[in-house]
């Protein structure tokens, strides 16, 4: 069973008389352990899909299945522990806590879960237990958003989403970032999502979902993914 | 293009509704606070020269120690200045009005009021008509509208009708002690004083209407009255025509121009009373020294004439007595005439009987011897011739023998009548001399009784004479309106709030600050993008610096004028009904006057500050390149904070914890606003506790604590030893009173360098020891026991206060006289020490003490008792001891608590106002807070509810350090609140009464937990606003 089934998933939102579908009908699945780039250009509803996904927004119709289980059904308490025992999030702007240090940053996603990985470890994941008493002010974008990895996996999450993660950072920070969430993947069993509008990112992928106007245009496996060290945007 | 900028700024309004609101409320809360508290004090004095212009209330009243004569008030209208002037008589008396008997002031209703209007033909400029006079132009109705409004002192008749008859009276409608009397009701003035009679013509009076007097204005203090207990406890009308007539008159009172309309007790109309006064004294001078003169010649003439009766009595008396003396005189000669004549004759009637006794004796013994001779012979021997010559001689000589015998039997005869004649007159002189005994005895005592009658009158008159030289010079006595019970202390009331208005709102207007801070900090900051716009649009500093400040303007000026349009009323609304409890003084109907200047003063000073903050924080923005407002903030950098150096706390706090801390410390502002906003809060409802702590403690300490007897009975000072025992016997009943003791009691006045005439119970003991059962002397700090013996004097700690002495220094006390009136009369004392005691001013004398400092001799007038509450009542008490003549009053400690208790009243309104804007102010800066924590953190709440924060959690987490700082605000507003309640207490405190100055651990609960739900209250709401928080909205992008 895959970890992931969308169905005919649709978020149609109404302004005024105008219908407007950001979502017209998704269909795909996501195994577990696996890489997966979602990709398309700006407006093609895929921090929508992303949305729905992380239980951060509901579905006008259609179904997701995690596990099996509809969450689309959830109502707001359930999709909260959805989100707090099975999603680990990572944003293009880190959304670190200012007034957190690094570990205690990390310690604020691990200590609402049941079987959170140890903060300090999650840190080492990241090789940042040297900057660990460091407040977000004091790191540079490329910690912050490994801080803010580390604050995902410390959830011990099912899936780790993660929004433009390089959006806001360097070429070569951004690819470090990438490498990061390959190794996530790889070394962790973590089924990772990425979404990118940079399609230079479905070489690393196990499978690239491409999406355009809230439809999902392409499918593509790859069995043999390439190192993030080697592509090239 | 102006327009659209104005559009862009209405939108910015509309588009933060909450912002706008929060700095509305604050300047709404800070200057309607302000603008209300300066408007009470005003409004107090307004409705009071309202009132008192309204009922006309005299100001001045003149009362003299020997009364006035009848054209005395004919010539005080003629003082400049004086407008009108009406004359009445009062007279003080027990009045039993069904269920107590009061000490009651009995006026007449106007017996003659003189109005002067000015007259440009006339040589004064002036002419003074007669408006109302009893004999030929009797005015009963005293209304406000009667006489064209120029009756004085003219009463609001609020029930029932005016008297038309003698028999008719006014009672009070406001005073507590006549609430129980209806229309229709009798009282009756008790005969306890001996000049009744001179007075009054009835005694039972039937109440036709109740009344309010602006005269009588003041619930706690009528006047001062030799009767009871010393303070008048009501008054009453009567018509003048039910006072004997030519009683003395003994009152005037003066209405003035005031022709600028200077305003009740304004230091320019006092000046003006004042000015007046002196003429008055200077009229008085002549004045009193011609009542003197015509008391004494009044009097002189009477005397002359009672003189010359007596005289004339004396002579006709003794004269009478004279005449009977002469006639007396005259009877006894008769008889003693009488008596020698008699005897005189008796003598004769002797004498010639008893020679008419020896002739016949003799004869007959002549005769017998010659006839015994011739029968000696016998007659045959002889011879014949001489025989015959025998016989003729025996013969004669029997003849004579028998003309004898019949003879004397005539004498016999004689001598009885003349005898009985003799003894018939004698009889007769017996009789007379009788009747001349007793006549001259009843003269005798008829004289001595004149003598010792005329004697005695002639000793009156001398005393009458005596009295006469006696005279004292008669002395009027001015009292201005000032003096009235009432008036100045409401005036000092209003003074009170206007220094309370001086301290209360800073607080206000001080979150005020710190809220529009904060709020225009966080406006301009989320708007820099904007800001850097304009100015590279090339708008001036200047002008988008306008920008805020005419945000921030119109929400102050919008915030002031709804501030101060309800607080303005409300207020002075409040702050007079609260007052209504102790003063009878009308609460002048909406709208309340505005005054303009506390308006632009308190506005002023909201708008200003909010305007001085937003132009502060907006010039500092401005002053940054556009090209770095383009960007955004760069968000706070994390701190560390103090907290986190001591490790034993800070590795044993959660890590949430420990961002909580840090996002406390790390606003300054914020941090500020919560906090003084909070202890104001906390502050203010400890104060509104305290105050209710401090009235309840009255009631407490100086009725449980301070005093041990429930009941007080005063008698007369010489009444007879037979009343005081039946009153000792009566208490002796031990299964009714379980204990008493007796002691002097007297109402006197008190001064001393700093105050003047404080008026206070002088209580001397002589049983020191049982007293200390029914008083407990002690030291308010540490409730040491004062040591008290004879010799001791205690004075009470606001007395002391008030003359601003210490044990050990020297005062002076006063006697008083029969009206209440400071005598000549003066003692200088000192106190051996200061007792703790919350109502009314005592000094407590040790006998031994007394009678050295007045050197008067100690008795007894009055009894402190322990009554059995449970059976035997205090109806019981009443008529039991009102049967006692003596008995003056009988005053129960459950009724002055009762009392007490109605002035909680006005407290408990203070309460809940301050209350209610401490509730007020807690959830604006609360909701202001909250607010903008919220708005600036919104991401980092969209960041937690994204990993999985579940709602309770999130709140927890955001709204800890709003609990903590309002705990923190909470802990400093105890210490600020106790000593605001103590500036508070000190200036709230009348005269005579001591508020206690304790809060109570409770109170100090309370008000730190009713923050805390305020707290609580408001994050309950705001607990809404975050639920709303859309993640993917918030997360979409840096704002």
């Amino acid at each position: 069973m895959a970890l992931v089934e969308f169905k005919d998933v649709k978020k149609i939102y109404k302004m005024g008389e105008v219908e407007v579908a950001a979502a017209a009908g998704f269909n795909f699945k996501i195994e577990e352990g696996e890489l997966v780039v979602i990709v398309g250009p700006s407006g093609s509803g895929k921090t929508t899909l992303l949305n729905m996904l992380g239980g951060m927004d509901t579905v006008t119709s259609g179904t997701i299945l995690i596990d099996g289980t509809d969450i689309t059904k959830f109502n707001e308490a359930q999709l909260t522990d959805y989100r707090r025992f099975d999603i680990g999030f990572v944003f293009q702007f880190y959304n670190l806590v200012q007034n957190l240090t690094a570990l205690e940053n990390v310690e604020l996603a691990s200590q609402i879960c049941d079987d959170p990985m140890p903060a300090i470890e999650a840190l080492k994941n990241v090789s940042l237990q040297d900057r660990k008493d460091n407040f977000p002010s004091q790191l540079s974008g490329g910690e912050q958003q490994r801080v803010a990895i580390a604050r995902a996996l410390a959830k011990n999450p099912k899936l780790l989403l993660c929004d433009e993660p390089t959006g806001a950072l360097d070429y070569k920070t951004g690819k470090a970032i990438l490498k990061l969430l390959e190794q996530t993947c790889t070394e962790q069993k973590k089924t990772v999502v990425i979404i990118t509008h940079n399609s230079a990112f479905a070489r690393i992928a196990n499978r690239v979902i491409k999406i355009r106007e809230g439809l999902v245009v392409d499918v593509v496996l790859n069995d043999n993914p390439e190192s993030a060290d080697i592509i090239e945007w | 293009m102006k327009n659209l900028f104005f559009k862009e700024l209405l939108k910015t309004i509309s588009g933060s509704k909450r912002r706008f609101f929060a700095l509305f409320a604050i300047v709404a809360l800070g200057c309607g606070f302000f603008a209300g508290l300066l408007m009470s004090g005003i409004d107090m004095r307004y409705a009071s020269d309202e009132y008192f212009n309204k009922t006309n209330l005299m100001d001045m009243r003149i009362v003299s120690t020997l009364g006035f004569s009848e054209d005395d008030l004919d010539e005080v209208i003629k003082i400049e200045g004086v407008k009108s002037a009406s004359e009445s008589y009062s007279y003080d008396a027990m009045v039993n009005t069904g269920d107590k008997t009061l000490s009651t002031r009995i006026h007449s209703l106007q017996d003659r009021t003189v109005l002067k209007t000015s007259d440009s033909s006339s040589d004064t400029g002036y002419k003074v008509e007669t408006i109302c006079d009893k004999d030929t132009n009797p005015q009963y109705e005293n209304d406000v509208d009667s006489l064209g409004g120029n009756s004085i002192n003219q009463l609001v008749l609020k029930e029932g009708n005016w008297p038309t008859a003698n028999n008719e009276c006014l009672i009070s409608y406001d005073l507590k002690e006549t609430t129980n009397v209806k229309i229709g009701d009798k009282i009756v003035v008790q005969n306890t004083t001996d000049d009744l009679d001179d007075w009054l013509t009835q005694t039972e009076y039937t109440v036709c209407g109740k009344i309010s007097s602006s005269f009588y204005c003041c619930a706690s203090s009528l006047g001062t009255t030799s009767l009871g207990s010393g303070d008048l406890d009501q008054y009453i009308y009567v018509l003048p025509s039910a006072f004997v007539d030519n009683v003395t008159i003994t009152d005037l009172y003066l209405r003035l121009e005031n022709p600028k309309n200077f305003q009740n007790m304004s230091k320019e109309y006092l000046d003006y009373v004042a000015g007046v006064k002196d003429d008055v004294s200077k009229l008085a001078e002549t004045r009193q020294k011609m009542r003197t003169q015509k008391l004494k010649d009044d009097a002189q003439k009477e005397l002359d004439e009672n003189l010359q009766k007596f005289n004339d009595e004396k002579l006709s008396a003794y004269s009478k007595l004279n005449d009977a003396k002469s006639i007396l005189d005259a009877s006894k000669l008769t008889l003693d005439n009488g008596k020698n004549e008699l005897e005189a004759a008796r003598i004769q009637a002797d004498e010639q009987f008893a020679s008419a006794q020896t002739q016949i004796d003799s004869t007959r013994m002549q005769t017998q011897s010659a006839l015994d001779e011739l029968l000696k012979i016998d007659p045959s021997t002889l011879p014949d011739d001489e025989r015959i010559q025998w016989y003729i001689k025996v013969e004669t000589c029997k003849q004579t023998l028998a003309a004898l015998d019949t003879k004397q039997a005539e004498l016999d005869a004689q001598k009885e009548e003349t005898y009985a004649t003799l003894d018939e007159k004698t009889r007769e002189l017996q009789e007379g001399q009788n009747s001349y005994n007793s006549g001259l005895s009843d003269y005798q005592s008829g004289k001595a009784k004149a003598d010792s009658q005329f004697a005695d009158a002639q000793k009156e008159i001398d005393k009458a004479q005596e009295k006469i030289n006696e005279i004292e010079n008669a002395e009027w006595i001015t009292l201005t309106r000032e003096e009235t019970y009432g008036v100045k202390s409401y005036d000092m009331d209003a003074s009170r709030i206007d220094s309370i208005a001086r301290i209360f709102p800073l607080i206000f207007f001080l979150v005020a600050a710190l809220v529009a801070l904060t709020t225009m900090t966080r406006m301009i900051e989320e708007q820099r993008q904007l800001i850097g716009t304009f100015k590279a649009l090339g708008y001036s500093r200047r002008r988008i610096t306008n920008r805020y400040l005419i945000y921030a303007g119109i929400a102050s000026v919008l915030g002031a004028a709804f501030g101060i349009a309800i607080l303005s009323q409300v207020l002075p609304f409040i702050v007079m009904y609260a007052y209504a409890i102790i003063y009878f003084i009308d609460i002048p109907p909406f709208l309340l006057p505005i005054d303009w200047l506390s308006v632009l003063l308190s506005g002023g000073v909201g708008v200003a500050i909010t305007l001085l903050t937003s132009y502060l924080v907006a010039r500092k923005t401005l002053r940054t390149p556009a090209a770095t407002l383009m960007l955004p903030t760069a968000p706070k950098p994390g701190k560390r904070i103090v907290l986190e150096h001591i490790k034993p706390i800070w590795t044993r706090l959660s890590f949430l914890h420990k961002v909580t801390f840090r996002n406390i410390f790390l606003d300054k502002k914020r941090f500020f606003m919560t906090v003084i906003g909070i202890t104001g809060c906390t502050g203010l409802l400890l104060v509104g506790l305290g105050l209710s702590n401090s009235i309840n403690d009255i009631i407490d300490v100086q009725f449980t604590d301070l005093t041990h007897y429930n009941t007080t009975l005063t008698y007369d000072d010489d009444a007879h030893s037979s009343d005081v025992s039946q009153i000792e016997n009566e208490l002796n009943k031990n299964e009714y009173f379980s204990g008493y003791t007796n002691l002097y009691t007297k109402s006197m006045m008190a001064f001393s360098d700093s105050n003047d005439d404080l008026r206070f119970e002088i209580r001397v003991v002589e049983d020191v020891d049982k007293f200390k059962e029914f008083i407990t002397l002690r030291h308010r700090l540490g409730h040491e026991t004062i040591d008290f013996n004879k010799d001791s004097v205690v004075i009470t700690e606001k007395l002391a206060t008030q003359l601003n002495i210490k044990a050990k220094q020297g005062f002076q006390i006063a006697e008083l006289d029969d009206k209440g009136n400071k005598t000549a009369v003066t003692y200088d004392i000192e106190a051996d020490d200061i007792a703790e005691n919350y109502v009314q001013h005592y000094i407590y004398m040790g006998s031994d003490a007394y009678e050295k400092i007045t050197g008067k001799n100690y008795y007894a007038n009055t009894f402190f008792i322990n009554r059995n509450t449970q059976n035997y009542l205090q109806d019981d008490m009443d008529s039991v001891m009102h049967n006692v003549d003596s008995v003056k009053t009988i005053t129960y400690t459950d009724q002055i608590i009762t009392l007490y208790k109605e002035s909680l009243r006005s407290v408990n309104l203070v309460v809940v106002v301050l209350v209610v804007s401490a509730a007020l102010l807690a959830f604006i800066v609360l909701y202001n807070l909250i607010n903008i924590n919220i708005t600036e953190r919104v991401r980092e709440i969209a960041t937690l509810k994204v990993l999985g924060f579940r709602k309770r959690e999130l709140k927890n987490y955001i709204f800890r350090e709003v609990i903590i700082l309002a705990i923190i605000g909470a802990l400093l507003g105890l210490i600020f609140g106790f000593f605001l309640e103590g500036f508070v207490i000190t200036t709230a405190e009348v005269d005579v009464v001591m508020f206690g100055r304790e809060i109570h651990l409770l109170s100090y609960v309370i008000s730190f937990v009713l923050t805390i739900i305020f707290t609580l209250i408001v994050l309950f709401f705001m607990g809404f606003k975050l639920n709303k928080i859309n993640m993917v909205e918030s997360l979409k992008s840096i704002d």
